[in-house]
């Protein structure tokens, strides 16, 4: 790790930024717009959280690709991230106002009929997906859990306890799947204020399963105080063999419903214009998006950061969305139940 | 203002003060009470308990204004002094209520002197600053608001109301704009380009 | 466990780790003025400039930030009445008198000595506890969580200055207040009249500096008077005597410092509701409960004891579990996880130094600390000499970019401005404002952690061994309040006849 000062890297921040813009600001036509504009980037939570950091990553190396004068980030946090998208869906379509979202969250809220969406996933103008990581189930430390059988055997004795935070959030939805697919007496828990609450209980032995981000699973793995057992999905993992798909364990009648639910999530934290945005404006984002997200200097950072990137063309994603918003019956009811409606 | 004796009329405006400030707080909890009407038994819970207890207490506060304005106030030094713990605290609301000196009690003071010009002068510049802010921005309405204030109230040199508005104006565009890209509130006119 | 100390000394102490705390601990003094921006804006902002550092560098700074931003709030909580944080809003109520008493100096030089010792209590209880830190942080669970809500809203009473029915009211109506928004547990908006803003709740940034430095703002523009325009004694020079105070009164120090540290360290309720305790703590022990809120020097020494003490206390169950217990120590998480570290059983083990590390530089920084603001203290307890009139523009900027700066939003302002309101009013008719905080702070909680006790345990979690005993001092507390107004209420009516 490097050692330079908290000054030397403002300094080389600031030139490496000069240089850059330097180069790109001859090398897109199509993106001649953008030069010494200011772009901003919205991001629907707090600073200092993961996803700030994801935001603030990919504003760093994008702004200087586009030729930007400068690419600001700008935290508007409330109702979960409703707040900010319900405003990036109204502004002007042109490419200077850009969001960081929570595609699967947003897109439960709107499928789910939960009051205060004002805007349609769909019609979003993506440009390109930073990250997405697969929920995965998660039991207590040294917990007897393993299998789905194991779970329905608890199950026979007393309520399998499924922790969650409030209704509506992501990880009530995965926690109602859970419940569903496992086919046994279970019970989910609500009120937590966050995925390190959760699993503080789990710690304490207080609840038998959580689903959560991967990420959070293996952030508590490492804390003790949860073991990823499953994956909430169809495929697994590259390189993670020994957290098995839950489809495998499951009746198969409910294969299309963790599909659906699999591609909602994968759909994960993805840059979106407002709709309406011109072609060839979008063609450009989508453009230095690709190309920022691949660069060595943006992908050293995220490896230092260990901030793992994910990245997905804006093309993929808006299919991704799409796909997800034709959802099949099952798992609409699944998101209706999952808001107080 | 009259030249009634300051000893009782501070003392009936504050009951008439406690008489609004009670009935509003009851509006409100009932309103509060109302609303619970439609939610969940677990979500109604909680609001359901605290607005009952809101009331009731409120209910208590009201018969024991009633007492004070209409009763008689002498009567009160320990008649009810061993009755339960609620009533215990409004023997000592009378027994110490008056006499509280500090802090607060100061800053009640100002409040309750001031006459209704100066009141009106106060509210003037406070919609004066946050109505600018709401209209034109932070940035925009400070300076102005700064030099007025200064100017008339505080009847300061235009030299300190220069410096006055560099060291704040100046400062925050500085690093909120420029350095640290953060917002500050801006006006409704001016948003968008 | 003696070489890791030593380790994480030696670290802190090399001139690039001593280089980037100073530079946190310049930064945090510029930022922290703002009420409210100071601990975890001021953090969350500077979270960035860390990228790529070694771990004990992103600490030494950030932590070193966050010691200073608390030191700082304690400051402007002093001069102007306005609290840096609702978690630290019991300095105002008597370190502001007595600025207003033109004691701002010795106010200053005793919130900040008393700062110091808690922080090295908090410290030395996060040393201490760090080979039991895991049991210790996973034997608390919701139904200890709740009691300790419940600890804290008992000193409603004796926070409502003899006006215990007045303070009832107000308590309910914050704790309502903290109910607004989603209710965590069917997802139902509560009193949210359609405000997407209000789904989340009102912040509680915007309500204390409106609750707190409204009614001074407003104050000063009507008596156009200086803060301590009414003192007899002009002295700006009590610096030293307020830093002897905290010996003087080295019990209470000692007290709030050990509360702020022991529940600072339970998850989730801890740092909210540990000022109350102090502060209540510290009038039930004192011989003059009389003076508290009116300028008692006890009663800031308590509070300034409880406030670093806690941030120590709170760093416990983020290192042993990774479980945050307020705002800053989720952007510590996350600085955690940024510079390659995992909380959790390896802070205690291989990376053992590192916590220790934190440890000294809660100490050291607050060393630092003290020593920079010491010739700045004069200077500052000046300001409450100065004309109202000049203070007001520069009051009012701090509020508003104190409300608007958490969440860059102007519906906080308007929160604010509603909160000053209320704040007046309360002032104007002499209704306390504490109880209404203190309900706005543990509301939400206490209802949350009650839920989930039923959830998990059924009615059984109150046989659990620390909810007896959390019991126990409750009822222990009730009855000394109900004994104290006894004899207040004997001790008055025995002048009066």
């Amino acid at each position: 790790m490097s050692r330079t000062s908290i000054f030397s890297r403002l300094l080389s921040a600031s030139i490496a930024i000069m240089i850059a813009s330097s180069a790109s600001a001859q090398m897109d036509k199509t993106c001649a717009f953008f030069e010494n504009e200011t772009v901003e980037l919205v991001i629907p939570f707090s600073a200092g959280g993961g996803f700030d950091v994801y935001g603030r990553m990919v504003a760093k190396y994008m702004g200087p690709q586009l030729g930007a004068a400068s690419m600001i980030v700008r935290n508007q946090p409330g109702a979960g991230g409703l707040l900010a998208t319900n405003q990036t869906w109204t502004e002007k379509p042109d490419g200077l106002k850009l969001q960081l979202i929570a595609v699967s969250g947003m897109l439960a809220a709107e499928l789910g009929d939960a009051p205060g969406v004002r805007f349609k996933t769909n019609e979003f103008s993506w440009v390109g997906r930073v990250s997405g990581e697969p929920d995965v189930v998660a039991t207590n430390p040294g917990g007897t859990i393993k299998t789905v059988d194991d779970a329905q055997k608890l199950g026979a004795e007393r309520a399998v306890r499924i922790g969650s935070t409030g209704l509506g959030s992501p990880q009530y939805i995965s926690a109602k799947l859970l419940e569903t697919v496992i086919e046994t007496n279970a019970n989910v828990i609500t009120g937590f204020s966050g995925s390190p609450e959760v699993y503080a209980s789990l710690g304490r032995g207080e609840l038998d399963l959580f689903s959560s981000s991967l990420s959070a699973a293996d952030a508590a793995e490492k804390a003790q105080t949860g073991q990823t057992i499953w994956l909430l999905g169809t495929e697994a993992v590259a390189g993670r063999p020994e957290i098995r798909p839950i489809s495998e364990m499951v009746d198969a009648k409910f294969l299309p419903l963790i599909k659906a639910h699999a591609s909602a999530v994968a759909a994960g934290r993805a840059i979106a214009a407002p709709p309406g945005l011109s072609e060839d404006r979008l063609k450009c984002l989508r453009d230095v998006f690709d190309r920022t997200i691949s660069s060595p200097e943006f992908l050293a950072e995220s490896r230092q950061l260990n901030r793992p990137v994910e990245p997905l063309s804006g093309a993929a994603v808006a299919d991704l969305v799409r796909g997800a918003s034709e959802a099949q019956k099952e798992y609409l009811d699944l998101l209706r139940s999952s808001f107080a409606q | 203002m009259t030249n009634a004796p300051m000893a009782t009329k501070p003392q009936k405006r504050a009951e008439l003060g406690d008489w609004i400030f009670t009935l509003a707080l009851l509006g409100v909890m009932i309103a509060a009470y109302v609303m619970t009407f439609n939610w969940p038994a677990s979500t109604a819970f909680f609001p359901e308990l605290l607005s009952i207890a809101g009331i009731l207490f409120l209910l208590m506060k009201l018969a024991s204004l009633a007492w004070t304005t209409f009763g008689g106030r002498a009567a009160l030094g320990g008649a009810s002094a061993s009755k339960a713990a609620h009533s215990n605290g409004e023997v000592a609301l009378a027994a110490e209520g008056d006499e509280d000196q500090g802090n607060e009690d100061e800053f009640h003071k100002v409040f309750a002197r001031a006459d209704r010009r100066t009141w009106a002068e106060v509210m003037g510049w406070v919609v004066m600053f946050f109505g600018g802010m709401y209209l034109v921005g932070l940035l925009v309405i400070l300076p102005v608001f700064i030099i007025a204030y200064l100017r008339v109230v505080a009847k300061a040199p235009w030299r300190v109301c220069i410096i006055y508005v560099i060291g704040t104006a100046g400062v925050m565009y500085a690093v909120f704009e420029l350095f640290l890209h953060l917002p500050l509130p801006e006006g409704i006119l001016f948003s968008g380009e | 466990m003696f070489d890791a100390a030593m380790t994480g000394l030696l670290d802190v102490l090399s001139p690039h780790s001593m280089g980037l705390m100073l530079i946190g601990i310049l930064i945090g003094f510029v930022v922290g003025v703002l009420p409210g921006i100071g601990g975890p804006v001021a953090m969350a902002l500077m979270l960035p400039f860390t990228f790529g550092m070694e771990p004990i560098h992103v600490f030494a700074f950030l932590l070193g930030m966050k010691v200073v931003t608390s030191t700082t709030g304690d400051i402007t909580a002093v001069l102007f009445g306005i609290p840096g944080e609702a978690t630290s809003a019991a300095t105002v109520l008597d370190g502001h008198p007595m600025a207003r008493k033109g004691q701002a100096g010795r106010a200053l030089g005793a919130v900040l000595m008393s700062s110091l010792v808690g922080a090295i209590i908090g410290a030395v209880v996060l040393a201490l506890s760090i080979p039991i830190i895991r049991p210790i942080v996973l034997a608390f669970g919701p139904p200890e969580f709740f009691m300790l809500t419940v600890v804290g809203l008992i000193f409603m009473a004796s926070l409502s200055r003899g006006q215990m029915l007045k303070g009832m009211i107000m308590g309910c109506a914050g704790l309502l207040i903290a109910l607004i928004g989603i209710d965590p547990q069917a997802g139902v908006p509560r009193y949210v009249f359609g405000q997407l803003e209000l789904w989340e709740g009102l912040g509680l940034v915007p309500i204390v500096i409106g609750l707190f430095g409204g009614p001074e703002i407003v104050q000063l523009m009507l008596s156009k008077e200086s803060i301590a325009g009414k003192a007899v004694s002009r002295n700006i020079d009590g610096v030293w005597q307020g830093m002897l105070d905290t010996f003087r009164h080295w019990k209470v120090v000692a007290w709030a410092g050990a509360i702020g540290s022991a529940i600072g360290v339970i998850p989730g309720v801890g740092g909210s509701v540990s000022q109350f305790i102090a502060y209540g703590q510290a009038k039930q022990m004192s011989k003059t409960p009389e003076e508290f809120g009116k300028g008692s020097i006890e009663g800031l020494l308590a509070a300034g004891g409880n406030n670093n003490a806690k941030d120590g206390g709170s760093l416990v169950p983020m290192i042993a579990i990774g479980l945050p217990g307020s705002v800053s120590t989720a952007i510590l998480l996350n600085a955690f996880l940024i510079s390659g570290l995992n909380p959790g059983p390896e802070m205690l083990t291989t990376h053992l130094d590192v916590t220790f590390s934190m440890v000294w530089i809660m100490i050291i920084a607050n060393i630092i600390v003290v020593i920079l603001a010491l010739p700045l203290l004069k200077p500052l307890a000046r300001l409450t000499f100065t004309e109202g009139p000049i203070l007001v523009p520069f009051l009012l900027v701090l509020t508003v970019l104190g409300a608007y700066a958490e969440n860059n939003s102007m519906f906080d302002v308007w929160v604010m401005l509603g909160a000053a309101a209320v704040g007046i009013v309360c002032l104007r008719f002499n209704w306390p404002r504490v109880p209404l905080l203190l309900g706005a702070v543990l509301g939400d909680l206490c209802e949350r952690y009650l839920f989930l006790s039923t959830s998990l345990y059924g009615w059984s979690w109150i046989q659990r061994p620390l909810v007896i005993l959390l019991g126990m001092i409750i009822v222990a507390i009730l009855f000394k309040t109900v004994w104290d107004v006894r004899k207040s209420i004997r001790r008055s009516s025995e002048v009066r006849a």
